[in-house]
């Protein structure tokens, strides 16, 4: 497989656009709404964690300005305008802007089962808005659209995903797709220092990735949709953390380790899919080989509002022909 | 469930999720910017001022660390924009237009594959020829001092720095874990040479060693004298002192290279920002430490004629390691406060391959270079054939610095200027041309209505402006060639053409490559 290349003039018989981790981003879910038009992709997919991590709390004043501290700035409004703009400035960044007064901010700041309640019906209602948006846009397009929850995601999210009449949820399932194309996807990660949702140990990610591959009727066509890349493969490098999360510097940058998931890379190894997607892993974009495998890792962008993905071809007879990393 | 709680920033509720780093602390991201500035450059710094009369050394060192400050704080503040990896190529690619981020990343690439082999020719020049020479004359052991001399010539040069080449080309190669702890131990053993040379200098400075008794004693009595003798000092001005200031940015200014690691919380006042303004500043004093002790303990006069007249009587180049070893007069602390040149030096060549080669690894993955430049060892994991395409190219280079004098210490400050000027402008444009990003951002800082990042590109720009043109005019020491000019422009065209070659290619082969930057239009 000679990646980045095409073979001039011909067609490949799936083009597939896949990305991951956009984290709430409302311009990204939009951008990947859009990039079947403008890549001409068949197929597009989001490999996990859809929801964002932070809410910010805006405090209206008396005077109906209002105030917020977003992205480390304090950012003032004093119109229903400049106030809309800065909500969706939040929304496109990731993250759940939330009116509220200094009262409730207090009650909410010592309160844990507040927060986390907060979170989970502002999830919910960017989800549900994220939904409506792709059956306005993609009905009737004839482009499968697949999204599933990783690592981060809140379990409520899948139930949210199978509400919809258009969008596939690949995780923990397996789908066929055009041309003989079969995906099976896997939401779970291996344990990270933040205990998300979905970390798991090793051997019960292995577990739960076995009986899906094992379905897999055709490995030379088959897709692995897979949140955490495999370990030690160059797309799961992230920086070394202390016990305080803090990145472990060198004289030349931060000291970056593997932290993919080994059950990931076992199962990868042994059942030899033709292509392996992952993300989770945002500054450790590429595109790489793990035995016949081409594994792909488009990483993430997602706080700047840049769409990272990648466009795939997939050929009937030579398998994966292309992958072309782009930043939407 | 995990628990979500209050965020560190004020007034954020965050979630427990994946990616949520803490910043890198200021003593860490301190320390490596003052490793990216390599303060071993500080020797031929000093011996390059006897060559501007007229100039404050010290006051040059103060406006070059305020220039440096302003373009440190356009990178800081796009970094905590685009909190990525690629420094430049990232920030232009998006700001302006990707074949600029390019070019600039082209350029950069250029020269640190260039100055990874010159720190090689370095390593010999200012680290072994000076130590050996010296001990060699402390000790009385020609040998010693024919090695250190032979360390001086174009065949040591070649050999030393070859083989200070590999090895640092062989650790990287063999992963970064084993090559981060040499470094930093390297680089602690490092300062502390140099702040033990900083120390001797100032006991000399107050007296407790006696240089023009030292001195004397190693080259005959008299010599001192006569090293002095019709030497003036003229008083400072201040076009002598902006004309040096070429010297000390070639070192202060690369801290900037320190970009990319914001995390996902964002405290645009903290990290890359204290790190590059606070490792500027230390090695700014530092700077200033070695010339103002050294001049309290040598002399001024000591000091230009040493370098521009023919009565310095010693087989050796008066570089102030060698300096400071003649004014303890001891083997053993000759050897100590050699160290700081010697170790500090490897490990710039390691930066600049680390550089160069992560820089070749992208463009392979963004499809921009050949797909085998990104090929990976599988034992190791590092991009083995970008490896060995930066450390053939360096071997050229070293071969040219050691056998011509075509190219000259300074020849990348040209090419290096470019793209700082380059980030400079944008960063005077960003907020305006950008304004949503821009609005969005951490960045988002004014003072008296002005962006903050405004206000520091244009600091920046005049420092890089100022630097380009002086890089380019300045021909005292070397410090520019026709040659080094010529290379500088082919470098930045050569760029464009690479950037449009590959794309023409690529089209040629079907791939939409007009789409791969392009921001894809929402409704």
């Amino acid at each position: 497989m000679k990646p980045y290349l095409l073979g001039r003039g011909t067609k490949a018989s799936v083009r597939l656009y896949f990305c991951s981790d956009i984290h709430g981003s409302e311009v990204c879910w939009r951008k990947f709404l859009a990039a079947p038009a403008f890549y001409g992709a068949d197929v597009i997919v989001v490999g996990g964690d859809i929801t964002g991590k932070f809410i910010v709390p805006i405090q209206r004043e008396r005077n109906g300005h209002a105030q917020a501290e977003f992205l480390g700035v304090v950012r003032r409004t004093r119109t229903e305008a400049d106030l809309a703009t800065l909500k969706r400035r939040i929304a496109d960044a990731g993250q759940y802007a939330y009116e509220t007064t200094s009262e409730e901010y207090a009650v909410l700041a010592a309160d844990p089962t507040a927060i986390d309640g907060l979170f989970q019906r502002l999830v919910a209602e960017r989800i549900s808005g994220w939904l409506q948006m792709a059956d306005d846009r993609l009905r009737d397009s004839g482009v499968r659209c697949l999204v599933s929850g990783g690592n981060d995601d809140f379990f409520s999210v899948d139930e949210a995903l199978s509400r919809s009449s258009l969008i596939e949820d690949p995780n923990g399932r397996r789908l066929d797709l055009p041309d003989d194309v079969e995906m099976i996807g896997m939401g779970y990660g291996n344990l990270t220092p933040w205990a998300c949702p979905r970390d798991i140990p090793e051997d019960e990610l292995a577990a739960r990735i076995a009986p899906l591959a094992e379905a897999i009727r055709n490995p030379s066509r088959a897709v692995f949709n897979f949140h955490v890349p495999p370990f030690d493969s160059g797309l799961d490098t992230a920086p070394k953390l202390d016990a305080q999360l803090r990145m472990t510097m060198t004289g030349s940058g931060p000291e970056m380790v593997p932290v993919g998931s080994t059950a990931v890379r076992d199962a990868i190894i042994r059942y030899r899919p033709m292509l392996a997607l992952h993300g989770h892993i945002h500054e450790s974009k590429g595109v790489r080989q793990v035995g016949p495998t081409t594994v792909v890792n488009p990483g993430s962008e997602y706080a700047e509002g840049v769409l990272n993905g990648a466009v795939i071809e997939i050929d009937r007879k030579v398998g994966v022909r292309s992958v072309q990393l782009v930043s939407g | 469930m995990a628990e979500p709680r209050v965020g560190s920033t004020p007034g954020l509720f965050v979630r427990q999720s994946s990616g949520l780093v803490r910043d890198i602390g200021t003593r860490d991201t301190i320390f490596y910017g003052l490793n990216a500035i390599t303060i071993a450059y500080v020797t031929f710094t000093m011996t390059s001022w006897a060559f501007y009369p007229g100039a404050s050394y010290e006051w040059s060192t103060v406006l070059t660390t305020v220039g440096a400050i302003g373009v440190g704080v356009v990178y800081a503040l796009l970094a905590g924009v685009y909190p990525r990896s690629g420094g430049e190529y990232v920030f232009l690619s998006r700001i302006v237009r990707p074949d600029l981020g390019f070019v600039v990343s082209f350029v950069q690439t250029f020269w640190y594959i260039f100055y990874f082999g010159v720190n090689g020719a370095f390593f010999s020049i200012y680290g072994l020829a000076p130590m050996f020479s010296t001990l060699g004359l402390q000790t009385g052991n020609t040998a010693l001092t024919n090695i250190g001399a032979w360390f001086a010539q174009p065949t040591g040069i070649f050999v030393a720095g070859t083989a200070v080449l590999v090895v640092v080309a062989f650790m990287i190669f063999r992963g970064m874990r084993s090559y981060f702890t040499f470094q930093r131990w390297g680089t602690i053993i490092g300062l502390a040479s140099a702040a033990l040379t900083i120390l001797v200098l100032a006991l000399g400075a107050v007296g407790v060693f006696h240089f023009q008794a030292s001195f004397d004693a190693l080259a005959g009595s008299g010599s001192f004298q006569k090293v002095v003798t019709g030497v003036t000092v003229p008083g400072y001005t201040l076009p002598a002192t902006l004309n040096f200031m070429v010297w000390p940015a070639f070192s202060i200014i690369f801290s900037v290279n320190m970009v990319a690691f914001s995390g996902e919380i964002k405290h645009i006042g903290r990290g890359p920002l204290l790190g590059i303004v606070g490792s500027m500043l230390l090695a700014g004093l530092i700077f200033i430490a070695f010339m103002f002790f050294a001049r309290g303990a040598m002399s001024d006069q000591f000091m230009i004629g040493a370098v521009t007249t023919t009565s310095f009587p010693l087989p050796i180049a008066p570089f102030i390691n060698s300096l400071a070893s003649i004014l303890v007069g001891n083997p053993l602390l000759t050897i100590l406060m050699n160290l700081w040149v010697i170790l500090i030096i490897p490990y710039a060549l390691g930066s600049n391959i680390i550089y160069a080669s992560r820089a070749l690894l992208a463009w392979s993955i963004d499809g921009i270079a050949p797909t085998k430049l990104g090929e990976v060892s599988e034992r190791y994991h590092s991009p083995v054939v970008a490896i060995l395409v930066v450390a053939v190219l360096s071997e050229v280079w070293l071969i040219i610095y050691a056998f011509t004098t075509l190219v000259t210490v300074l020849s990348g400050l040209l090419g290096f200027s470019i793209a700082f000027l380059v980030v400079s402008l944008t960063g005077i444009a960003f907020p305006y041309v950008k304004r949503e990003v821009f609005e969005r951002s951490p960045a988002a800082v004014r003072v008296g209505g002005v962006p903050v990042i405004t206000i520091a590109a244009v600091v920046g720009a005049v420092f890089s402006g100022f630097l380009f043109y002086r890089a380019i005019v300045d021909q005292t020491f070397g410090a520019s060639t026709t040659f080094s000019i010529e290379v500088t422009v082919a470098a930045f065209v050569g760029g464009f053409v690479w950037f449009y070659g590959a794309r023409m290619y690529r089209r040629g082969r079907g791939t939409p490559v007009d789409n791969v930057f392009k921001e894809i239009p929402i409704e």
